[in-house]
């Protein structure tokens, strides 16, 4: 949690590539200057990069140690920074506040989408209020996307997504929403994390030749939230409630989780002999539909804590049982492969919607009449931002 | 549209431009269209329109004339072949990425076998080359798949020495025999091991640097030196170097530009690029960094920028005609310079003389037009001299054709067919006199100057015959007029308003001001072929009248005339306007409205009936709150107007006689009333009120501990549910009974609510609500029951006792007082809690006990385990309770 220096490495949050805070460039502001009005063009690296082919205004160099420059062509004032890769707008805060990469991956069909529509949901409402956080979106695409094409069309619309395009489909890359995470820091200070989450295809994730920004994503994350889905492992399948919804038997999670640690391997430069060091957040989804197997004394069905910092307890009694589930169902083998390969990893059960979907039409699918009901999908955030120290932790038994 | 088309006429056109005026291959590029936004053949049409649009209008700019006039000739081609569609488009597009492939590919080969990296600009360059088909990213893909990289970020290079002392270097150093400047300060041998430049000097083998320090310490060792012409040298360079070292990057800029400056006869000799890294490597720079500078340098050409900015100025100013402009700045030049464009400002000079000349040569021969058309030629190309435009304006274009006027209601419209002058922006003037024509431009009443072909006249005198004539010109003289034929406005009545009731009919409207009088007749629909007969005007200023003698049943058209008197005195009328009344009968109120909710093809709909009343016609409105006059009461129809909507629908007569409407049901409070309408008054019928709330589906409820998760399908028009519950002990009416009010943002949230109901067995009640102005409207209540949940006994695990006399303790704590069954202690070796008695073994079992709630019991394990994460505890299986008590683990600590 503390502000880059100068000199020190940041991580741009929308290509993610690294530099240093000098080489941050400014892009004009188009007002009226001294001079002649600048005007607006394609700005072939957003274009090339992310896909953004709005007319923009000029980028150019200048002293980034101040927060505000003057384009010399023009002689218009500009606070607007930008990244000198890719030519996004960076946040306000961005170098003064603490930027948290969180990466979202998992097998294709692990429910990612729906599972950060849900989660981004709930940091703006119930844990939000919990935390008294304040959860906005940092620029104007962020708020506008996540608005009308995740949330209302989830929340409103009751509509599922469909498969996230992979990449090498997507001309130009895509665009991560990047959002700021405020909370209050003691008297009348605030503590503000920059997130930002980038919605991968599951394609992504089983091919080791992925492209470039899928692997930069993954290795300049400061915690990775990894989605499996329970009922893609036949011994999880036969114990589904009789109404859920069984998708088709696609990747299998250890391959998801082999690529994962081979590339993350790689491009950090771990040690054979060593762990990683990025925590890992192993979250089971859909758990709603093994609803019917959980025994009684499952923490599962237990209502968690909703105080106001991660119950350490709580999550360690999630943990203990989801492995004992995934014994269950997978043998011991993904939980070895978790233990020896990452320093700090926890298992979670979470449920996004609640409730299977329903089909309509014979394929297409659609959140349940009752809505989005989501159990714990805030448990894996939490437990990262408490590891990086954005979150208090408590250690008191669950209920006291 | 300049906005619309400004990214592409700079990415685009411009790039088709430099490329020797080429259309782009790719047709979406060239009419500059997203294929996703132009899936209708209409909008496809509208972009490939408004596309030929802009190009016609670039046509009238010099610069992008050839490109313009070359995407139309290819238009017309692409139109005469009906490949003006999508499929087309899209069709081409596949065809010239496989083409575009090829060229890619052949010139990725080239460089590859040439250069192992090339620089940002050499990438985009290769883009362009490919007419865009692929993007920058998949042009970076494909030089990686063969070994070559991009140097990005650039390396941006100063155009000159970081410090203007830098040029003094070459000379000191030489007389000591270095190369670089950091030899002074580092010595020879380390440098040439190796250092870095692009990000700050800096050896590589131990990351040294050049500091102030450094350079202190060198001088002060040099000062110990006896003087002669080494110390004078080596005094020299520590000095540039000691004035660059303030600023660290002033360092790394200096060093740069002295390699550089080594390698600048390699460039400009045009020799390998491979080779010129060499010589940088010889002089230790890194080989990455050898090969990224070599190949920018030879990008750049190094040298040879001097003057650009003039030379662009005069360029640009030759290619926007600006002849005045070009000769003032090349004045400044040099003679010996800028030879290309003197030669170019030459030529266009002679070429405006030539047309000047050939222009006066016409106009002695009395060829206006031909003389117009030549001085345009001459003014176009040379843009910035008014005197060409000035003798242009003098010259009077030829007069207009056929000139028509046509009264249009109290205004007169001018059309006329435009002058036949082929040169010249042409504006007309349109003039209006009476009595004959206008005989110069400045004669009568100017109605309008334009460069349309339409003029419009709203101040025409009535009644008197005047006569338009129109003049053209250039912007200077104005030609002879042509005039059209003399019209005469005679303006008609307007806002003509009738209102009746049972015995009289009331008309006011509004007449010209010069309208002497307005004359009304009257004539009767039953008899049609009676004379009209002449409606008394009040003499009030003659806009309104009375007309009592009328039957209640009849309609009668009343004529309005505006009567006008000429300048001679003579009387002219307007064309008649004719409005309708009908006297009628009072209307009289409905009294028995009546409402069901039925149903209609699966859907509900309320069906209104009431017996038809003796006169009027009978509206239903609806309304928030009931109307405040009385049932009965007559109101004017404006005053009907301010309260609610009227109900659309078709009225039917029922099997009874009765008047039936049926209209859809909304949720929530409806109100409607019954209203009779009979000419200007409305009675007020009856009114009723429906409320409809639909009840909660889809109810879930499911027991978390003390807490119930109780879900359901939020009912339309719903404003919000309200959940109350209740133990479920029998008692009726329930005695403790609470209450929670769930809004549709929270349910869109979560799904529904979380209740802390306790342990016990419990009825939950749900019930949708509406709320209007304070009234409350609520559906048909749905319950159901959740069982209560067993005794919950929570159990830990944990070491302890003094080491060497370890021992493993379960703690057993219950919530509730209980008898508990028989337990099982269950361990796994490999530390996975078991989830059953038999996914591990059975390594202790506890008889059945009485636990008070609170309170803990402690037991001891007979044997040693080990991880204690790998012990779990189970009722026995053979205990005969094993439905009573829920055993949950605790963390083992």
């Amino acid at each position: 949690m503390f502000p880059a220096i100068l000199g020190s490495r940041l991580h741009c949050p929308y290509c993610y590539r690294p530099f240093r805070q000098k080489e941050i460039r400014f892009r004009c502001s188009g007002r009226t200057g001294k001079r002649a009005k600048c005007a607006t063009a394609l700005d072939r690296t957003l274009a090339d990069q992310l896909g953004d082919r709005t007319p923009q205004l000029p980028v150019f160099d200048a002293d980034s140690r101040k927060s505000t420059a003057v384009h010399p062509p023009c002689g218009a004032e500009t606070h607007y920074r930008v990244c000198p890769h890719c030519h996004s707008q960076l946040p306000v805060h961005f170098g003064q506040s603490d930027s948290k990469m969180i990466a979202l991956v998992g097998a294709k069909n692990s429910g990612k989408t729906i599972y950060m529509t849900v989660l981004l949901h709930e940091l703006m409402n119930n844990v939000g209020e919990r935390f008294s956080a304040a959860v906005l979106g940092a620029d104007e695409e962020t708020r506008k996307k996540f608005q009308l094409d995740y949330e209302q069309r989830l929340y409103q619309d009751h509509e599922l997504f469909g498969t996230t395009k992979t990449l090498g489909a997507q001309r130009g890359g895509r665009r991560p929403l990047v959002f700021s995470f405020t909370t209050p820091d003691g008297g009348r200070k605030v503590r503000r994390s920059l997130l930002s989450f980038f919605d991968t295809a599951g394609e992504d994730m089983v091919s080791e030749h992925s492209v470039d920004q899928n692997v930069r994503y993954l290795t300049s994350a400061d915690g990775i939230i990894l989605l499996f889905d329970p009922l893609q492992l036949r011994e999880a399948r036969i114990h589904a409630d009789a109404d859920a919804l069984l998708p088709e038997i696609a990747d299998s999670p250890a391959t998801v989780l082999t690529n994962i640690v081979e590339q993350l391997h790689g491009r950090l430069g771990v040690k054979a002999n060593r762990r990683i060091g990025t925590p890992l957040a192993v979250v089971f989804t859909k758990m709603d539909a093994l609803e019917g197997y959980l025994p009684p004394e499952s923490p599962l069905r237990r209502v968690p804590p909703s105080t106001a910092s991660f119950n350490e307890s709580d999550s360690l009694a999630v943990h203990r049982h989801m492995r004992a589930l995934l014994d269950d169902w997978a043998g011991h083998n993904l939980d070895e492969a978790l233990s020896a390969n990452f320093a700090k990893y926890r298992m979670f059960g979470v449920t996004a919607l609640g409730e299977s979907p329903r089909l309509e039409g014979g394929t297409r699918q659609r959140v349940s009449e009752r809505g989005v009901q989501p159990r714990r999908v805030e448990d894996p955030f939490l437990w990262l931002m408490s590891e990086f120290g954005a979150v208090p932790k408590s250690t008191k038994p669950a209920g006291e | 549209m300049a906005d619309e088309f400004e990214a592409y006429r700079t990415t685009v056109l411009d790039t088709a431009r430099r490329n020797g005026n080429q259309p782009p291959t790719d047709l979406f590029a060239r009419y500059n269209m997203d294929p996703r936004a132009v899936g209708t053949p209409e909008e496809f049409s509208r972009r490939v329109g408004a596309v030929t649009k802009y190009w016609r209008a670039l046509k009238l700019k010099k610069l992008y004339r050839a490109i313009a006039i070359a995407l139309l000739a290819a238009h017309t081609d692409l139109e005469r072949k009906n490949l003006l569609n999508l499929d087309a488009f899209t069709k081409q597009r596949e065809a010239d990425r496989g083409k575009a492939r090829e060229q890619l590919d052949r010139r990725i080969e080239v460089i590859a076998g040439s250069s192992p990296c090339i620089t940002l600009t050499g990438l985009r360059r290769l883009v362009a080359a490919v007419d865009n088909a692929f993007s920058e990213q998949e042009i970076k893909e494909a030089l990686h798949d063969r070994g070559v990289s991009v140097i990005d970020p650039p390396w941006e290079l100063p155009p000159g020495p970081a410090t203007p002392a830098a040029r003094s270097l070459r000379a000191p150093l030489t007389a000591l025999g270095f190369r670089l400047s950091p030899e002074v300060v580092l010595g020879t041998e380390a440098v040439r091991a190796g250092f870095k430049v692009r990000d700050g000097f800096r050896l590589s083998g131990s990351d040294k640097t050049i500091t102030v320090a450094d350079l202190e310490r060198a001088r002060d060792e040099q000062t110990r030196t006896s003087q002669d012409e080494r110390k004078t040298a080596m005094d020299n360079v520590i000095a540039i170097l000691m004035n660059a070292a303030k600023q660290p990057e002033n360092v790394h800029g200096l060093v740069l530009w002295e390699i550089r400056e080594h390698l600048r006869p390699d460039v400009e000799a045009g020799l390998p690029v491979r080779l010129i890294a060499h010589s940088a490597t010889e002089l230790g720079l890194d080989a990455t960094e050898a090969l990224h500078l070599a190949v920018t340098l030879a990008g750049d050409g190094v040298g040879g920028r001097r003057d650009r900015g003039t030379a662009q100025s005069v360029a640009d100013a030759l290619a926007a005609g600006e002849l005045r402009e070009a000769r003032r700045l090349l004045d400044d030049v040099p003679p010996d310079e800028c030879k290309d464009l003197r030669a170019q400002l030459a030529a266009a000079l002679t070429r405006v003389a030539e047309l000047v000349a050939q222009a006066d040569a016409a106009w002695s021969a009395g060829r206006t037009e031909d003389t117009a058309s030549l001085l345009a030629a001459a003014a176009e190309v040379a843009r910035d001299d008014e005197t060409l435009h000035s003798r242009l304006a003098e010259i009077p274009p030829p007069p207009v054709g056929a000139v028509t006027a046509g009264i249009d209601r109290d205004r007169v419209v001018v059309r006329w067919d435009p002058s036949p002058a082929r040169t010249g922006s042409v504006r007309y003037r349109v003039v209006r006199t009476d009595g004959g024509p206008a005989v110069s431009s400045a004669a009568g009443v100017v109605v309008e100057e334009t460069s349309a072909n339409e003029a419009v006249d709203s101040s025409v005198p009535a009644a008197d015959p005047v006569h338009y004539t129109v003049f053209a010109s250039r912007g200077g003289t104005w030609s002879t007029g042509s005039a059209a034929d003399a019209v005469e406005s005679l303006p008609a009545v307007e806002d003509v308003v009738l209102t009746s009731d049972e015995r009289s009919v009331t008309a006011s409207w509004r007449a010209h001001p010069s309208a002497t009088a307005v004359t009304v007749t009257r004539t009767s629909r039953s008899a049609p072929n009676a004379p009209p007969r002449q409606v008394p005007v009040r003499a009030d200023g003659g806009s309104s009248f009375t007309d009592t003698d009328v039957r209640g049943g009849e309609t009668y058209d009343y004529a309005f005339r505006a009567v006008y008197l000429t300048r001679s005195g003579a009387k002219r009328e307007s064309e008649p306007v004719v409005a309708a009344a009908s006297p009628t009968a009072r209307p009289v109120a409905v009294t028995d409205l009546v409402q069901e909710v039925v149903q209609v093809n699966g859907a509900a709909v309320l069906r209104l009936t009431w017996r038809p009343p003796p006169s009027g016609a009978v509206e239903i409105r609806s309304s928030v709150d009931r109307p405040t006059w009385e049932v009965g009461s007559l109101v004017s129809r404006r005053a009907l107007t301010t309260f609610g909507q009227p109900v659309g629908g078709v009225v039917r007569t029922g099997a009874d006689g009765r008047a039936v409407l049926e209209t859809p049901v909304r949720h929530g409070r409806m109100t409607l009333t019954a209203v009779t309408l009979a000419g200007d008054h409305a009675a007020i019928g009856g009114t009723v009120s429906v409320t409809l709330v639909d009840a909660v589906t889809g109810v879930r409820a499911d027991r978390l501990d003390d807490v119930v998760r109780l879900r359901w399908a939020w009912p339309r028009g719903a404003h919000l549910v309200r959940v109350k519950w209740w133990p479920d002990d029998g008692v009726d009416p329930p005695v403790h009974v609470e209450q929670s009010e769930v809004t549709a943002r929270a349910h869109s949230s979560s799904g529904g609510a979380e209740l802390r109901v306790g342990p016990s067995a419990t009825v939950l009640a749900v019930q949708a609500v509406t709320r209007t102005r304070g009234e409350e409207s609520t559906s048909p209540v749905v319950l159901t029951r959740v069982p209560g949940r067993p005794t919950s006994v929570g159990y830990h695990v944990r070491l302890a006792g003094l080491p060497g006399r370890r021992r493993i303790d379960l703690t057993l704590t219950s919530d509730r007082q209980c008898r508990l069954p028989a337990i099982v202690v269950v361990h796994r070796e490999d530390g996975i809690m078991p989830l059953r008695p038999d996914r591990g073994r059975v390594v202790a079992k506890f008889p059945s006990r009485n636990l008070a709630p609170g309170r803990p019991v402690s037991l001891v394990l007979p044997v040693r385990v080990s991880p204690l994460s790998g012990l779990a505890c189970f009722v026995d299986p053979n205990s005969t309770h094993a439905d009573e008590v829920t055993l949950v683990p605790g963390n083992p600590g």
